[in-house]
Protein backbone atom coordinates (compact mmCIF):
# COMPACT_ATOMS: atom_id res chain seq x y z
CA UNK A 1 0.00 0.00 0.00
CA UNK A 2 3.05 2.03 0.53
CA UNK A 3 3.13 3.03 -3.46
CA UNK A 4 4.11 6.13 -5.01
CA UNK A 5 0.66 7.64 -5.32
CA UNK A 6 -0.14 11.12 -6.72
CA UNK A 7 -2.37 13.45 -4.31
CA UNK A 8 -5.90 13.55 -5.11
CA UNK A 9 -7.49 16.85 -5.08
CA UNK A 10 -11.40 17.30 -3.56
CA UNK A 11 -12.89 16.52 -7.12
CA UNK A 12 -11.01 13.22 -6.88
CA UNK A 13 -13.27 12.37 -3.90
CA UNK A 14 -16.82 13.38 -5.31
CA UNK A 15 -18.84 10.39 -7.03
CA UNK A 16 -21.04 10.35 -10.00
CA UNK A 17 -24.01 11.30 -8.34
CA UNK A 18 -23.99 14.40 -6.77
CA UNK A 19 -25.74 14.81 -3.59
CA UNK A 20 -29.49 15.20 -3.53
CA UNK A 21 -29.99 16.05 -0.01
CA UNK A 22 -33.11 19.23 0.43
CA UNK A 23 -30.89 22.66 -0.96
CA UNK A 24 -29.02 24.48 2.14
CA UNK A 25 -29.08 21.08 4.25
CA UNK A 26 -26.23 20.97 6.47
CA UNK A 27 -24.94 17.61 5.62
CA UNK A 28 -23.34 18.97 2.04
CA UNK A 29 -21.12 21.04 4.78
CA UNK A 30 -20.62 17.84 6.15
CA UNK A 31 -19.76 15.89 2.94
CA UNK A 32 -17.73 19.09 1.45
CA UNK A 33 -15.22 19.33 4.35
CA UNK A 34 -14.55 15.32 4.61
CA UNK A 35 -14.14 15.80 0.61
CA UNK A 36 -10.86 18.55 1.48
CA UNK A 37 -9.90 16.16 4.41
CA UNK A 38 -9.14 12.86 2.70
CA UNK A 39 -7.47 15.03 -0.37
CA UNK A 40 -5.21 17.05 2.64
CA UNK A 41 -4.49 13.68 4.58
CA UNK A 42 -3.38 12.70 1.11
CA UNK A 43 -5.81 9.58 1.36
CA UNK A 44 -6.38 7.41 -1.70
CA UNK A 45 -10.09 5.95 -2.96
CA UNK A 46 -9.02 2.59 -2.41
CA UNK A 47 -7.42 3.22 1.03
CA UNK A 48 -10.88 4.80 2.62
CA UNK A 49 -14.37 2.77 3.43
CA UNK A 50 -17.27 4.62 4.34
CA UNK A 51 -20.09 3.30 5.85
CA UNK A 52 -23.01 4.06 7.24
CA UNK A 53 -27.05 3.30 8.65
CA UNK A 54 -29.98 4.42 6.91
CA UNK A 55 -31.08 8.05 7.10
CA UNK A 56 -30.60 10.82 4.84
CA UNK A 57 -27.26 11.70 5.79
CA UNK A 58 -26.80 7.64 5.66
CA UNK A 59 -27.11 8.70 1.92
CA UNK A 60 -23.27 10.18 1.73
CA UNK A 61 -21.09 7.38 0.92
CA UNK A 62 -23.15 7.12 -2.21
CA UNK A 63 -21.82 10.85 -3.00
CA UNK A 64 -17.88 9.38 -2.30
CA UNK A 65 -16.00 7.81 -4.29
CA UNK A 66 -14.04 5.23 -2.17
CA UNK A 67 -15.17 2.00 -0.90
CA UNK A 68 -18.86 2.60 1.05
CA UNK A 69 -21.37 0.58 2.24
CA UNK A 70 -24.63 1.71 3.17
CA UNK A 71 -25.67 -0.82 6.31
CA UNK A 72 -29.04 -1.24 7.74
CA UNK A 73 -30.43 1.18 10.48
CA UNK A 74 -28.11 1.78 13.01
CA UNK A 75 -25.78 -1.07 12.14
CA UNK A 76 -23.00 1.16 10.77
CA UNK A 77 -20.88 0.44 12.95
CA UNK A 78 -20.90 -3.40 13.88
CA UNK A 79 -20.10 -3.63 9.85
CA UNK A 80 -17.37 -0.82 10.15
CA UNK A 81 -15.78 -2.83 13.33
CA UNK A 82 -15.65 -6.55 11.05
CA UNK A 83 -14.40 -4.31 8.12
CA UNK A 84 -11.45 -2.86 10.64
CA UNK A 85 -10.89 -5.95 11.85
CA UNK A 86 -10.96 -7.72 8.53
CA UNK A 87 -7.98 -5.34 7.05
CA UNK A 88 -7.03 -2.73 9.56
CA UNK A 89 -5.04 -0.88 7.01
CA UNK A 90 -8.39 0.55 5.34
CA UNK A 91 -9.11 4.18 6.85
CA UNK A 92 -12.84 3.80 8.02
CA UNK A 93 -14.94 6.13 8.22
CA UNK A 94 -18.42 5.90 9.51
CA UNK A 95 -21.25 7.94 8.91
CA UNK A 96 -24.93 8.60 10.07
CA UNK A 97 -27.44 10.38 11.86
CA UNK A 98 -28.36 11.22 15.57
CA UNK A 99 -31.37 9.06 14.98
CA UNK A 100 -29.25 6.29 13.45
CA UNK A 101 -26.45 6.18 15.93
CA UNK A 102 -27.43 7.59 18.92
CA UNK A 103 -31.43 5.97 18.40
CA UNK A 104 -31.67 3.04 17.00
CA UNK A 105 -27.83 2.08 16.88
CA UNK A 106 -26.88 3.28 20.54
CA UNK A 107 -25.97 0.14 22.26
CA UNK A 108 -23.67 -0.67 19.19
CA UNK A 109 -22.50 3.26 19.78
CA UNK A 110 -21.38 2.35 23.57
CA UNK A 111 -19.67 -0.90 22.90
CA UNK A 112 -17.46 0.48 19.57
CA UNK A 113 -16.05 3.21 22.07
CA UNK A 114 -15.55 0.80 24.88
CA UNK A 115 -13.35 -1.43 22.17
CA UNK A 116 -11.78 1.49 20.99
CA UNK A 117 -11.96 0.13 17.49
CA UNK A 118 -9.84 2.71 15.69
CA UNK A 119 -12.89 4.57 12.95
CA UNK A 120 -13.73 7.86 12.91
CA UNK A 121 -17.59 8.09 13.26
CA UNK A 122 -19.29 11.41 11.98
CA UNK A 123 -22.85 11.97 12.61
CA UNK A 124 -24.85 14.33 11.18
CA UNK A 125 -26.96 15.57 14.28
CA UNK A 126 -29.87 17.55 13.36
CA UNK A 127 -32.05 16.40 16.56
CA UNK A 128 -34.83 14.99 14.46
CA UNK A 129 -35.65 11.81 12.32
CA UNK A 130 -35.73 13.93 9.02
CA UNK A 131 -35.97 11.17 6.19
CA UNK A 132 -39.45 10.07 7.72
CA UNK A 133 -40.44 13.83 7.47
CA UNK A 134 -39.80 14.91 11.20
CA UNK A 135 -40.22 12.77 14.63
CA UNK A 136 -38.39 13.58 17.97
CA UNK A 137 -35.27 11.89 17.96
CA UNK A 138 -32.41 11.37 20.67
CA UNK A 139 -31.31 14.39 20.61
CA UNK A 140 -34.51 16.46 20.19
CA UNK A 141 -34.60 19.01 22.93
CA UNK A 142 -37.04 18.42 26.22
CA UNK A 143 -40.38 20.07 25.33
CA UNK A 144 -39.88 20.30 21.14
CA UNK A 145 -42.99 19.87 19.41
CA UNK A 146 -42.61 17.23 16.70
CA UNK A 147 -44.88 15.17 14.57
CA UNK A 148 -44.79 12.75 17.15
CA UNK A 149 -44.99 14.76 20.31
CA UNK A 150 -47.35 17.52 19.76
CA UNK A 151 -47.42 18.72 22.95
CA UNK A 152 -43.84 18.77 23.46
CA UNK A 153 -41.05 16.21 23.66
CA UNK A 154 -41.56 14.64 27.13
CA UNK A 155 -37.87 12.72 27.24
CA UNK A 156 -34.80 14.10 28.71
CA UNK A 157 -32.64 14.72 25.15
CA UNK A 158 -29.96 12.62 24.96
CA UNK A 159 -26.29 14.01 25.51
CA UNK A 160 -23.78 12.30 22.86
CA UNK A 161 -20.48 13.73 24.14
CA UNK A 162 -21.33 12.96 27.58
CA UNK A 163 -21.89 9.46 26.78
CA UNK A 164 -18.26 9.09 24.79
CA UNK A 165 -16.59 10.40 27.10
CA UNK A 166 -18.20 8.18 29.66
CA UNK A 167 -17.71 5.13 27.37
CA UNK A 168 -13.79 5.69 26.89
CA UNK A 169 -13.82 7.37 23.64
CA UNK A 170 -10.92 8.82 23.50
CA UNK A 171 -11.45 11.55 21.13
CA UNK A 172 -14.53 13.71 21.22
CA UNK A 173 -15.11 16.62 19.08
CA UNK A 174 -18.59 18.61 18.45
CA UNK A 175 -18.34 20.75 14.99
CA UNK A 176 -21.21 22.85 12.98
CA UNK A 177 -21.66 22.62 9.54
CA UNK A 178 -22.26 25.89 9.11
CA UNK A 179 -18.59 26.25 9.84
CA UNK A 180 -16.81 23.88 7.33
CA UNK A 181 -12.84 24.70 7.90
CA UNK A 182 -13.22 24.34 11.36
CA UNK A 183 -14.94 20.74 10.99
CA UNK A 184 -12.41 20.18 8.34
CA UNK A 185 -9.64 20.14 11.20
CA UNK A 186 -11.56 18.40 13.54
CA UNK A 187 -11.60 15.69 10.97
CA UNK A 188 -8.68 15.75 10.34
CA UNK A 189 -7.57 15.00 13.64
CA UNK A 190 -10.17 12.65 13.81
CA UNK A 191 -9.21 10.48 11.14
CA UNK A 192 -5.30 10.22 11.99
CA UNK A 193 -6.40 9.72 15.65
CA UNK A 194 -5.17 5.77 16.62
CA UNK A 195 -8.89 4.80 18.35
CA UNK A 196 -12.05 5.52 18.61
CA UNK A 197 -12.74 9.49 17.46
CA UNK A 198 -16.09 10.55 17.60
CA UNK A 199 -17.02 14.00 15.39
CA UNK A 200 -20.70 14.97 16.32
CA UNK A 201 -21.91 17.90 14.24
CA UNK A 202 -24.93 19.94 14.09
CA UNK A 203 -26.06 19.68 10.74
CA UNK A 204 -29.61 21.67 10.30
CA UNK A 205 -32.37 20.03 8.54
CA UNK A 206 -33.91 22.75 7.03
CA UNK A 207 -37.10 21.16 5.72
CA UNK A 208 -38.03 19.30 8.81
CA UNK A 209 -36.54 21.10 11.88
CA UNK A 210 -37.48 24.58 12.30
CA UNK A 211 -36.09 24.85 15.92
CA UNK A 212 -32.80 24.21 15.30
CA UNK A 213 -32.18 26.40 12.06
CA UNK A 214 -28.60 27.68 11.08
CA UNK A 215 -29.52 31.08 13.16
CA UNK A 216 -30.41 29.13 16.47
CA UNK A 217 -27.05 27.49 16.25
CA UNK A 218 -25.53 30.58 14.80
CA UNK A 219 -26.39 32.16 17.89
CA UNK A 220 -25.01 29.82 20.48
CA UNK A 221 -21.75 28.23 19.50
CA UNK A 222 -18.69 29.31 20.29
CA UNK A 223 -14.95 27.73 19.86
CA UNK A 224 -13.59 25.80 22.44
CA UNK A 225 -9.72 27.10 20.43
CA UNK A 226 -11.21 30.95 21.54
CA UNK A 227 -11.24 29.80 25.41
CA UNK A 228 -8.36 28.32 27.97
CA UNK A 229 -10.22 24.71 27.67
CA UNK A 230 -7.44 22.20 27.95
CA UNK A 231 -8.63 19.06 25.81
CA UNK A 232 -6.70 16.47 27.75
CA UNK A 233 -8.63 17.63 31.08
CA UNK A 234 -11.10 14.66 31.29
CA UNK A 235 -12.78 16.61 33.93
CA UNK A 236 -13.32 19.50 32.68
CA UNK A 237 -13.99 17.74 29.07
CA UNK A 238 -17.05 16.73 31.23
CA UNK A 239 -17.82 19.51 32.37
CA UNK A 240 -17.84 21.44 28.97
CA UNK A 241 -19.77 18.01 27.29
CA UNK A 242 -22.49 19.11 29.79
CA UNK A 243 -22.63 22.54 28.58
CA UNK A 244 -26.00 23.36 26.65
CA UNK A 245 -28.35 26.06 26.20
CA UNK A 246 -28.15 29.92 25.65
CA UNK A 247 -24.12 29.16 24.69
CA UNK A 248 -23.23 25.71 23.34
CA UNK A 249 -19.28 24.73 22.69
CA UNK A 250 -17.87 23.32 19.28
CA UNK A 251 -14.18 22.27 18.84
CA UNK A 252 -12.49 19.60 20.90
CA UNK A 253 -13.85 18.84 23.80
CA UNK A 254 -11.26 15.54 25.07
CA UNK A 255 -8.60 14.27 23.49
CA UNK A 256 -6.77 11.24 25.41
CA UNK A 257 -3.32 12.63 25.89
CA UNK A 258 -1.92 9.04 26.45
CA UNK A 259 -4.48 6.92 24.26
CA UNK A 260 -4.86 3.26 24.90
CA UNK A 261 -4.68 0.60 22.39
CA UNK A 262 -7.11 -0.11 19.57
CA UNK A 263 -8.63 -3.42 19.20
CA UNK A 264 -6.61 -4.20 16.45
CA UNK A 265 -3.39 -3.56 18.04
CA UNK A 266 -3.89 -5.77 20.86
CA UNK A 267 -6.06 -8.50 19.36
CA UNK A 268 -2.84 -11.69 19.19
CA UNK A 269 -4.77 -12.77 15.78
CA UNK A 270 -3.85 -9.35 14.30
CA UNK A 271 -0.46 -9.12 15.37
CA UNK A 272 0.75 -10.64 11.99
CA UNK A 273 -1.01 -8.14 9.87
CA UNK A 274 -4.23 -7.48 8.15
CA UNK A 275 -6.10 -10.74 8.37
CA UNK A 276 -7.36 -10.13 4.90
CA UNK A 277 -3.03 -10.16 4.28
CA UNK A 278 -2.75 -13.61 6.18
CA UNK A 279 -3.06 -17.03 5.13
CA UNK A 280 -5.85 -18.62 5.71
CA UNK A 281 -4.17 -21.17 8.54
CA UNK A 282 -6.62 -24.07 8.36
CA UNK A 283 -5.82 -27.19 6.99
CA UNK A 284 -8.05 -29.60 4.77
CA UNK A 285 -8.25 -32.14 7.70
CA UNK A 286 -9.13 -29.40 10.22
CA UNK A 287 -11.56 -28.38 7.99
CA UNK A 288 -13.03 -31.42 6.95
CA UNK A 289 -13.25 -31.91 11.27
CA UNK A 290 -15.25 -28.37 11.74
CA UNK A 291 -17.83 -29.33 8.81
CA UNK A 292 -18.26 -32.29 10.25
CA UNK A 293 -19.16 -30.99 13.16
CA UNK A 294 -22.27 -29.36 12.33
CA UNK A 295 -23.14 -31.98 9.72
CA UNK B 1 -17.70 21.79 -9.01
CA UNK B 2 -18.97 25.22 -6.90
CA UNK B 3 -22.07 27.02 -7.76
CA UNK B 4 -21.80 30.10 -10.03
CA UNK B 5 -23.06 33.72 -10.05
CA UNK B 6 -24.17 34.98 -13.72
CA UNK B 7 -25.29 38.13 -15.47
CA UNK B 8 -28.62 38.14 -14.61
CA UNK B 9 -27.52 39.44 -11.42
CA UNK B 10 -26.06 42.13 -13.27
CA UNK B 11 -28.61 45.52 -11.93
CA UNK B 12 -30.07 42.52 -9.65
CA UNK B 13 -28.23 42.33 -6.60
CA UNK B 14 -30.77 40.85 -4.52
CA UNK B 15 -29.11 39.31 -2.21
CA UNK B 16 -31.55 36.88 -0.94
CA UNK B 17 -29.15 34.36 -1.66
CA UNK B 18 -26.72 35.61 0.97
CA UNK B 19 -29.47 35.35 3.43
CA UNK B 20 -30.08 31.70 2.63
CA UNK B 21 -26.28 30.63 2.19
CA UNK B 22 -25.26 28.45 5.16
CA UNK B 23 -21.57 29.19 5.09
CA UNK B 24 -21.36 33.06 3.99
CA UNK B 25 -19.68 32.21 1.05
CA UNK B 26 -21.60 34.81 -1.12
CA UNK B 27 -20.11 38.25 -0.91
CA UNK B 28 -20.28 41.45 -1.34
CA UNK B 29 -22.88 41.42 1.69
CA UNK B 30 -24.99 44.46 2.28
CA UNK B 31 -23.29 44.93 5.49
CA UNK B 32 -19.86 45.50 3.83
CA UNK B 33 -18.70 48.57 1.79
CA UNK B 34 -18.09 47.09 -1.34
CA UNK B 35 -21.64 46.20 -1.63
CA UNK B 36 -22.70 49.63 -3.27
CA UNK B 37 -19.81 49.88 -5.61
CA UNK B 38 -19.99 46.53 -7.03
CA UNK B 39 -21.78 45.31 -10.12
CA UNK B 40 -22.99 42.16 -9.13
CA UNK B 41 -22.45 39.22 -6.25
CA UNK B 42 -20.19 36.61 -6.09
CA UNK B 43 -19.93 32.22 -4.66
CA UNK B 44 -16.74 31.71 -3.60
CA UNK B 45 -15.54 28.67 -4.96
CA UNK B 46 -13.45 27.00 -2.34
CA UNK B 47 -16.19 28.05 0.36
CA UNK B 48 -19.09 27.05 -1.23
CA UNK B 49 -20.35 23.60 0.14
CA UNK B 50 -22.69 22.83 -3.14
CA UNK B 51 -25.79 22.71 -0.88
CA UNK B 52 -27.80 24.63 -3.57
CA UNK B 53 -29.85 26.98 -1.05
CA UNK B 54 -29.65 30.31 -3.63
CA UNK B 55 -30.87 28.75 -6.56
CA UNK B 56 -34.65 28.88 -5.44
CA UNK B 57 -33.61 32.36 -3.49
CA UNK B 58 -32.38 34.05 -6.75
CA UNK B 59 -35.45 36.19 -7.87
CA UNK B 60 -33.85 36.19 -11.65
CA UNK B 61 -32.35 32.88 -11.78
CA UNK B 62 -28.65 33.97 -12.07
CA UNK B 63 -27.25 31.09 -10.50
CA UNK B 64 -25.70 27.60 -11.78
CA UNK B 65 -25.13 24.69 -9.79
CA UNK B 66 -21.35 23.83 -11.91
CA UNK B 67 -18.92 25.62 -14.23
CA UNK B 68 -19.94 22.62 -16.54
CA UNK B 69 -23.62 23.83 -16.95
CA UNK B 70 -22.81 27.28 -17.18
CA UNK B 71 -23.11 28.42 -20.60
CA UNK B 72 -20.39 29.69 -22.67
CA UNK B 73 -21.47 32.96 -22.86
CA UNK B 74 -21.21 33.12 -19.11
CA UNK B 75 -17.98 31.11 -18.59
CA UNK B 76 -16.17 35.01 -18.19
CA UNK B 77 -18.09 35.41 -15.58
CA UNK B 78 -16.77 32.29 -13.21
CA UNK B 79 -13.11 33.65 -13.08
CA UNK B 80 -14.92 36.53 -11.69
CA UNK B 81 -16.81 34.30 -8.58
CA UNK B 82 -13.27 33.43 -8.29
CA UNK B 83 -11.06 36.10 -8.07
CA UNK B 84 -13.03 37.91 -6.40
CA UNK B 85 -12.25 36.59 -2.51
CA UNK B 86 -8.57 35.36 -3.68
CA UNK B 87 -7.33 37.74 -1.02
CA UNK B 88 -5.25 39.89 -3.52
CA UNK B 89 -4.97 43.31 -3.14
CA UNK B 90 -6.44 43.99 -6.46
CA UNK B 91 -8.67 41.25 -6.35
CA UNK B 92 -11.71 43.20 -6.14
CA UNK B 93 -10.97 45.59 -8.86
CA UNK B 94 -9.80 42.53 -10.94
CA UNK B 95 -13.48 40.99 -10.79
CA UNK B 96 -14.88 44.35 -11.54
CA UNK B 97 -12.94 44.47 -14.62
CA UNK B 98 -14.04 41.22 -16.01
CA UNK B 99 -17.41 42.24 -15.60
CA UNK B 100 -17.26 44.99 -17.35
CA UNK B 101 -15.45 43.48 -20.19
CA UNK B 102 -18.69 40.91 -20.03
CA UNK B 103 -21.47 44.06 -20.40
CA UNK B 104 -19.11 45.29 -23.33
CA UNK B 105 -19.00 42.28 -24.79
CA UNK B 106 -23.27 41.56 -24.88
CA UNK B 107 -24.62 44.41 -25.38
CA UNK B 108 -27.59 42.19 -26.64
CA UNK B 109 -28.17 40.37 -23.86
CA UNK B 110 -27.26 43.53 -21.37
CA UNK B 111 -30.22 44.86 -23.40
CA UNK B 112 -32.77 42.04 -21.82
CA UNK B 113 -34.25 42.66 -18.76
CA UNK B 114 -32.08 40.83 -15.64
CA UNK B 115 -35.51 38.65 -15.24
CA UNK B 116 -35.29 37.32 -18.32
CA UNK B 117 -31.81 36.64 -19.34
CA UNK B 118 -31.55 33.57 -17.91
CA UNK B 119 -33.86 32.11 -20.61
CA UNK B 120 -32.03 34.23 -22.89
CA UNK B 121 -28.65 32.24 -22.49
CA UNK B 122 -29.49 29.37 -23.70
CA UNK B 123 -30.50 30.88 -27.07
CA UNK B 124 -27.08 32.86 -27.42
Amino acid sequence: MATATALLEIKDFKADVPADWCPGCGDFGVLNSLFHACAELGRQPHEVLVVSGIGCSSNLPGFFRSYGVHSLHGRALPFATGAKLANHGMTVIVTGGDGDGYGIGLNHFIQAMRRNIDLTYIVMDNETYGLTTGQVSPTSETGMVTKTTPHGNLEQMLNPMALALASGCGYVARGFSGQPKHLLKLYTEAIQYPGFALVDVFSPCVTFNKHNTYEWFRKRVYRLEDTPHDPTDFHAAMDTALTWGEKIPIGLIYRDGNPRSSLHIQDPGLQAGPLVHQPVAVSREQRRKLVGEFM
Amino acid sequence: MPFIITDPCIGTKDAACIDVCPVDCIHPRKDEPEFEPTTMLYIHPDECIDCGACVPACPVAAIYDSVEVTPSNQKDLIEANTVYRSGDPGAIAKAEAIVQAHIAAQPALMAIPPAERQAAHASQ
